[in-house]
């Protein structure tokens, strides 16, 4: 259903009348960021793929379809999302299905997560390191400025270089530059072949194996590191699947794992208390911090479970020549991202003015000051 | 020319070397590839980030404009001086400042070599992907600039894809860090990417950490000849939707093929064929052959009439003959050539040829196309005589049309090249006035005074 008239009033009335907007979709992802205080903004309403051709590997698709819908469109085509965002959403813990995952109890609660959200976001899954982030599949995003006027970036097509490209700048802004009503996104065939690999590797280890082996043409398309044990995963044609596989080694294991970290559905992150996600250098060691991490992207993303001051975490991420961010286990009232540096944060005040003069777009989700 | 005292201002910073106004630099300085010219005021040269901060406040206390440069070898005008301008020549900042092979990253200043990037990661069996047709002298940041890309597009993605960082300073004089050296997004918006391919009007870049892929064990090569263009582009969509992609799927038009017979380097190319893929497949030594023949398998179809492979460099380069022609084979039809890079839809592609072709004979203009099809990047070149007034009119004329049919077609007007000041009247075509208007916003975010690169990039 297209809901763009309804949602473009809604916008234009709170722009008058200064009332601060909190946009959500299914709310899978409403533990990501800080609080917003605002009237709710629903997208979900807003649905359907208004553009699939299965012969173009691009999707366009409304903000609130969900995301599960767009996913079971595509894999009935072959193809699939290069990025595999993680759906979220579903109460934890507890391993309950995601749609097409062999949830057969349709009372049963499954994905909500949306399209918008999943842009909005910017979290992208296992593949991320080597097939690209959700930002590098956005091709096109129509959306509402905060003054409620309909806004067209980029397009349809793989390459296109008229224009800023501010499509890209949506994804991971957190609704805070606009509401995303519609994004075009380049899909990709699925692989042949899938296989996942484990084999016993301490943290240094398994860095140091990570780090050959990246300088190799190898199909690697995931990578876990948990409790001494490397999961890797391959994707390809048969034949590069078998060879890499003998380059590797390790013992087959359940393709299921990948689900498992994607939603955080492992044991992991089960404990209570704060979980941070850290953004780091590949070959970077492991952090000087009390706690236990779950590694993935090839050493580049690692979830680490402390009750270190915040302070101390992002001080230790920013000396290893990376950032942190407070993933779950906080109140949505303190600093959840990374701090700005005063230039940059001046240039994203300014480009949140440009985008959302009245400033009711998701005020505070990303940070207090935007 | 430049008040004295002002030039002594950036000899002071730069020293009387790299700041110059003489008549012979500034001549040197007038144009890149688009033909024209346009006489800078000076030429600067900074060799440091500081310098490039330092220069840009001087530009604002004296109001003046700068047209960002790297080796001047775009065709949209991006380098091309405005009038009243200072160039900012990057050729001083053309050391590699950190090369992390085990991070799979290199950071580099504006002015190293595309291509020397490239052979520094092939040192430890890496390789810098984008591969832009000038990569053996075009600068790096000129690549960040326009976004460039080349044939392994199809692959890896364009420039863009490729960038971890940025250091820049805005027209404001402020310095910005964007990115981080993680293959994660750095917090905040992501100006990494709204920096690149905005052809140096929000920022001067003065520092890129660009990330570096593993170098594939092998090459192979296609060269598959079909009996028409439609046959080759439906091809193109078979190819397109299967699970290989190919490292490179270049595209030459009828009009190519018969460029290249006039020219004497159509040997070794069937008889009947009148269009042409080039296909490459990229990876791992045992799985080459296998992609070479998924991608036969998808190439075969109506229309073929022969698929050669190559697999060692001779065969390789055999192969690439006619393709390697091309660009002397049109320089024949006519001396100037008006290079239009556009985009469509791959699915749309065999339209966009078959419209093409209608129209340079309705115009009475030779039209070759060619380029980077896996895409739906076509370069569609239209060769005419400068100094034929009549001609040139028809060429115009030529040029709206084909612009106004990508439109239809739901493409783009430029997928590589960029806008420069040669494209940026056709953007109102594109984009909607309320989404230009938001850019403008965003020119004025970053560049208050408007001194960056005036003239380029949106229309006025």
């Amino acid at each position: 259903m297209n809901l763009t008239d309804h949602l473009q009033e809604q916008v234009r009335l709170a722009a008058e009348r200064g009332t601060p907007l909190a946009i959500r979709g299914g709310g899978s992802k409403a533990f990501y960021g800080r609080a917003v205080e605002g009237e709710p903004l629903e997208l979900a309403g807003h649905r359907g793929v208004v553009g699939h051709e299965p012969t173009e590997l691009v999707v366009t698709a409304r903000a609130g379809t969900p995301l599960a819908e767009l996913e079971a469109l595509l894999a009935e085509q072959g193809q699939m999302l290069p990025f595999e965002p993680p759906h979220f959403g579903i109460p934890l813990p507890g391993p309950l299905p995601l749609a097409g995952e062999g949830g057969k109890d349709a009372s049963r609660p499954i994905s909500i997560a949306t399209v918008g959200g999943m842009v909005a976001a910017g979290l992208s899954g296992p593949a991320r390191p080597w097939a690209g982030a959700v930002r590098d599949a956005v091709l096109g995003v129509k959306l509402l400025n905060g003054r409620g006027e309909v806004l067209t970036f980029g397009g349809q097509v793989m390459k296109n270089v008229a224009g800023y490209d501010l499509s890209r700048l949506m994804a991971g802004a957190l609704g805070t530059l606009g509401v995303i009503l519609e994004v075009s996104l380049k899909v990709i065939p699925k692989p042949a072949q899938v296989l996942t690999l484990v084999q016993e590797a301490s943290a240094p280890e398994a860095a140091a194996r990570l780090s050959a082996w990246g300088r190799l043409p190898l199909p690697i398309s995931a990578s876990l590191h948990l409790d001494g044990r490397l999961h890797i995963r391959l994707s390809g044609t048969g034949l590069g699947v078998a060879a890499a596989r003998n380059a590797i080694g390790g013992e087959a294991a359940d393709d299921a794992v990948w689900a498992g970290v994607r939603e955080q559905r492992l044991d992991f992150f089960r404990a209570e208390g704060p979980l941070w996600r850290l953004s780091l250098p590949p070959a970077a060691p492991a952090l000087d911090l009390a706690g236990a991490t779950l590694a993935e992207w090839g050493g580049a993303l690692r979830w680490l479970r402390t009750e270190a001051p915040a302070a101390k975490v992002r001080a230790a991420a920013a000396v290893a020549g990376g950032h942190a961010t407070l993933f779950r286990g906080h109140d949505g009232t303190g600093e959840v991202f990374h701090p700005l540096p005063p230039a940059a944060l001046i240039l994203h005040r300014r480009l949140k003015q440009a985008l959302d003069p009245e400033g009711i777009l998701n005020p505070g989700r990303m940070y207090a000051e935007l | 020319m430049l008040a004295p005292e002002i030039l002594a201002e950036f000899a002071a910073l730069l020293g009387p070397e790299r700041a110059r106004a003489d008549a012979d630099t500034r001549a040197l300085y007038a144009r890149d590839e688009t033909p024209r010219s346009c006489t800078p005021e000076a030429v600067l040269f900074p060799a440091s980030h500081d310098e490039v901060a330092g220069l840009v406040r001087l530009a604002l206390r004296h109001k003046l404009p700068l047209t960002p440069r790297g080796a001047g070898s775009g065709n949209v005008g991006g380098a091309l001086p405005a009038p009243g301008s200072l160039v900012v020549s990057f050729e001083c900042m053309n050391r590699v400042l950190e090369f992390d092979p085990d991070n799979r990253l290199v950071v580099v200043e504006p002015g190293v070599v595309t291509d020397d990037i490239d052979r520094l990661a092939r040192s430890k069996g890496l390789m810098y992907a984008p591969d832009p047709g000038s990569g053996a002298y075009c600068r790096i940041g000129g690549n960040l600039a326009m976004n460039a890309a080349g044939p392994r597009a199809v692959k890896y993605g364009a420039t863009r894809d490729h960038v971890l960082a940025l250091r820049a300073v805005t027209g404001a004089g402020r310095e910005i860090r964007t990115g981080s050296r993680t293959t994660k997004y750095a917090t905040g918006y992501d100006l990494t990417r709204l920096l690149v391919g905005s052809e140096g009007t929000l920022a001067l870049i003065t520092e890129a950490t660009l990330r570096l892929v593993p170098a594939p064990e092998r090459i192979a090569n296609l060269r598959v000849c079909y009996a028409g263009n439609r046959a080759a582009c439906e091809a193109i969509i078979r190819v397109m939707r299967q699970a290989v992609v190919p490292s490179a799927l270049e595209f030459m038009d009828r009009r190519s093929i018969e460029a290249i017979r006039a020219y004497g380097g159509a040997e070794g190319l069937p008889e009947g064929t009148r269009a042409v893929l080039m296909v490459a497949a990229d990876g791992a030594h045992d799985d080459v052959p296998r992609q070479i023949a998924a991608l036969e398998k998808a190439l075969a179809g109506e229309g073929l009439i022969e698929i050669q492979s190559g697999f060692t460099e001779e065969e390789i380069a055999r192969l690439w003959t006619a393709r390697k022609s091309l660009s002397m084979a049109v320089k024949k039809i006519a001396p100037l050539k008006i290079n239009e890079d556009v985009v469509v839809p791959v699915t749309r592609l065999a339209e966009l040829v078959e419209a093409i072709d209608a129209m340079g004979r309705r115009h009475r203009v030779p039209l070759v196309a060619f380029g980077h099809a896996g895409n739906g990047n076509l370069h569609v070149n239209i060769m005419v005589h400068q100094d034929d007034a009549e001609e040139m009119e028809r060429a115009r004329a030529c040029r709206r049309e084909l612009v106004e049919t990508v439109m239809r077609l739901a493409g783009s007007l430029s997928g590589e090249h960029g806008i420069g000041s040669e494209k940026r009247g056709f953007l109102p075509l594109e984009i909607e006035a309320d989404t230009l208007a938001l850019m403008r916003a965003l020119k004025q975010t970053f560049d208050p005074q408007g001194i960056l690169n005036p003239g380029k990039k949106l229309p006025d």
